[in-house]
């Protein structure tokens, strides 16, 4: 096995520096000592999620960093290659594949469900009848375990399935959906969507019922029609929420994994080997763990980019 | 123009009837204040007029025009909210500008017009800021200015002082007052503050549980309450009220309480005929009393309050406790027993059961 690294590199010194700074900036100037205790309550009250993010998260990005730049067949020991895994995945096209399959199933799930979930929420911000059981039956693809969901997707697929025989009665013959190259990625994106506008549905709703109504009423004296207040109130007032929305569901549909797994496999020719699934399959069937650590580097900082481009659009939306 | 008719206005939320059969006429260019306590149905009353309440039943005319049905926007009325509901997102201009833009107006007149607001009401330096950014009073001028743009007949007001300090309060009720001088327009203004109603209305409405309790100027109200709430709701410190009976003696009428017993001119007692032995309330304001040894209410003093221009005495007369204002250079202390004498052009009497007005 290779050397641990971290875990194995904390030195005296450095404890005794960190514990120091900690102390520095706990004490907060002295003269306040329940201001510094507060400050130190703060700490412990986060320090469990600190632990657990270092530990499970940190860590294992840092490993997967390290691992990188090795060869390691999770037999033989890890070689030390530089970044020869990189140019493998550069000189992939199964990698360039994949990386596309990720863009075309992000923005394929993303963008619609910004409009749907929008749509969504607008009509259950309405007071009409039944609306409390409305919502909860949007609600109901969340609470619903994701391998469960992936299973009976899979059947409604079928050639037999629902899908197809829903389909029939509208005279389209049947598809075996999940076989074909055209058909499979959008397959795996309806149900991505299926799945995410419920959610980000209940995110908008919340969003839209912060609104204070003042506001809808000022401008309806003000003379604005339903498509102005929309335009010139709703949409400004929800620029925040809209801005979580879009970060979350690129960030939720860029993750996608087990859906392919499941249902495709990656397949057909790739056309649904999406970057996690690339990663996984690179690692766990090939046993090409550095090349999957590059890849996921890769992925990391895609998303990371994205994230940051976004935080700042959140920013500039959030400015009042 | 801008005369509001208000006909048997009705407004019920499902269980609670918060306006009942409310009429009045509002004339042209009237400052009308609609007062009562909180929940009493003022801000119910003015949504209605504003199109923003369906109305149960009754009607509303403008001008002789029927606005039941009118969209709020056709309505040539503007809304002063209370929490004033400036677009957080549109810089001062923005909010002002954009009823008139949502009216289609022409750009150079829009301009023309915000720009001439902002200078009546002093916020010309505020027109590229955003409402975040701006205090309470800077906040209400922009809200006012929104309104005016538009020059409406009618201003609609729902409280739109009280989210500001007593003295920007008392301060802007004066610029409110001289605003709507210049502007001459229909004001129709909510509040729950007896205070403000006082100095700012032309004329008082004092509602009570969704209904009209009295219409009229400020002092005739104050004066000549219609019944027990009106003037216990109006005047600071409120009205006292202790129960009397009445009494007839040598054709003089009394008012007969443990502490106390009022003479009444006979002028005065016509509401009282026929009602010897009965149980009335009898009232009186603070400041309508003085000291004086012929007084005819006795009581001891409890509590000494000095204000400044006056002293306010909480006394207690026959267990029952009364305050009365007397001069600041009067002494007095603890415990002291004082007689007062009420000026019997001021004494009020009111049915005990209906609260109706009887002297
Ligand atoms: N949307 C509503 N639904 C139900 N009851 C309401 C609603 N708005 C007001 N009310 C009730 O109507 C009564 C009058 O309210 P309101 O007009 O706001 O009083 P005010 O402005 O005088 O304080 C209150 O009892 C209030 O609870
Ligand atoms: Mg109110």
């Amino acid at each position: 096995m290779g050397r641990e690294i971290g875990a194995g590199r904390t030195s005296p010194s450095m404890v005794r520096r960190s514990a120091s700074l900690l102390r520095r900036w706990g004490a907060g100037g002295g003269k306040s000592s329940l201001h510094s205790h507060l400050r130190w309550a703060g700490f412990f009250f986060v320090l469990p999620a600190l632990i657990h993010l270092v530990i499970f998260k940190f860590y294992p990005m840092l490993q997967a960093f390290r691992l990188s730049f090795f060869r390691y067949d999770l037999m033989s020991p890890p070689v030390f290659t530089g970044l020869e895994n990189y140019k493998l995945l550069w000189e992939n096209p199964l990698f360039h594949q994949s990386f596309w399959v990720s863009v075309k199933y992000m923005f394929g799930v993303s963008i619609p469900e910004w409009f749907f979930a929008l749509g969504l929420a607008l009509l259950l911000n309405r007071r009409m009848p039944g609306r409390a059981v409305i919502r909860l039956a949007y609600f109901f693809p969340i609470a619903m375990s994701q391998i469960v969901v992936a299973m009976v997707w899979k059947f409604m697929y079928h050639p037999f399935g629902l899908v197809n025989t829903i389909l029939e009665t509208f005279g389209i013959g049947r598809i075996n959906w999940l076989s074909m190259e055209e058909s499979a990625l959008p397959a795996l994106i309806a149900i991505g969507i299926w799945r995410g506008i419920p959610l980000f549905g209940v995110i908008y709703l919340a969003g839209l019922q912060a609104i204070p109504k003042e506001y809808h009423e000022a401008a309806i004296i003000d003379g604005a029609g339903v498509f102005q207040r929309f335009f010139y109130v709703t949409i400004p007032l929800l620029l925040p929420t809209i801005m979580f929305v879009m970060v979350l569901s690129l960030l939720s549909a860029v993750k996608v994994f087990l859906n392919p797994l499941v249902m495709t496999e990656g397949g057909p020719n790739g056309t649904t080997r999406v970057l996690p699934y690339f990663i996984y399959e690179t690692g766990f069937a090939f046993f090409r763990m550095g090349e999957a650590a590059a890849a996921s580097m890769v992925l990391f900082v895609f998303l990371f980019g994205l994230t940051l481009i976004q935080l700042r659009l959140l920013r500039r939306g959030g400015v009042e | 123009m801008g005369e509001v008719l208000l006909e048997d206005l009705t407004k019920d939320f499902g269980e609670v009837i918060a306006v009942k059969e409310v009429n009045l006429t509002i004339h042209d260019g009237e400052f009308v204040v609609l007062l009562g306590p909180s929940g009493c149905g003022k801000t119910t009353t003015l949504r209605m007029i504003a199109g923003l309440e369906e109305i149960t039943s009754g009607r509303i005319l403008l001008d002789e025009r029927v606005l039941n049905d009118v969209h709020p926007r056709d309505r040539d009325i503007a809304m002063v909210f209370q929490n004033y509901a400036l677009y957080p997102h549109m810089s001062v201009y923005k909010n002002m500008a954009f009823g008139l833009k949502m009216r289609k107006v022409a750009k150079d007149e829009i301009d023309r017009k915000v720009k001439s607001a902002a200078g009546i009401l002093g916020i010309e330096t505020l027109l590229g800021r955003y409402p975040g950014k701006l205090s309470g009073g800077q906040r209400q001028r922009v809200t006012l200015g929104r309104a005016i743009v538009r020059d409406p007949r009618v201003f609609l007001f729902d409280e739109p002082l009280s989210n500001l300090d007593a003295k920007l309060r008392v301060q802007t009720r004066v610029e409110l007052l001289k605003l709507h001088q210049h502007l001459a327009a229909t004001s129709i203004y909510v509040t729950h503050d007896q205070v403000e109603a006082m100095t700012m209305g032309d004329r008082i409405v004092v509602m009570h549980e969704g209904v009209i309790q009295q219409v009229g100027p400020p002092m005739e109200v104050y004066q000549n309450p219609a019944n027990q709430f009106v003037a216990g709701f109006i005047g600071s410190p409120a009205m006292n009220f202790l129960s009397a009976t009445v009494r007839f003696e040598a054709g003089r009428t009394f008012l007969e309480g443990a502490g106390f017993r009022i003479p009444l001119p006979t002028e005065r007692a016509g509401g009282l005929a026929g009602r010897e032995g009965d149980e009335i309330v009898f009232g009186i304001r603070p400041e309508d009393m003085r000291l004086g040894a012929e007084g005819e209410i006795e009581g001891a003093v409890e509590i000494i309050e000095p204000v400044g221009s006056d002293i306010f005495l909480d006394l207690s007369v026959g267990g029952a406790s009364l305050t009365a204002r007397v001069e600041s250079s009067v002494r007095m202390s603890q415990g002291e027993r004082v007689r007062l004498h009420a000026d019997p052009a001021r004494v009020h009497a009111f049915d005990p059961e209906t609260g109706v007005t009887l002297v």
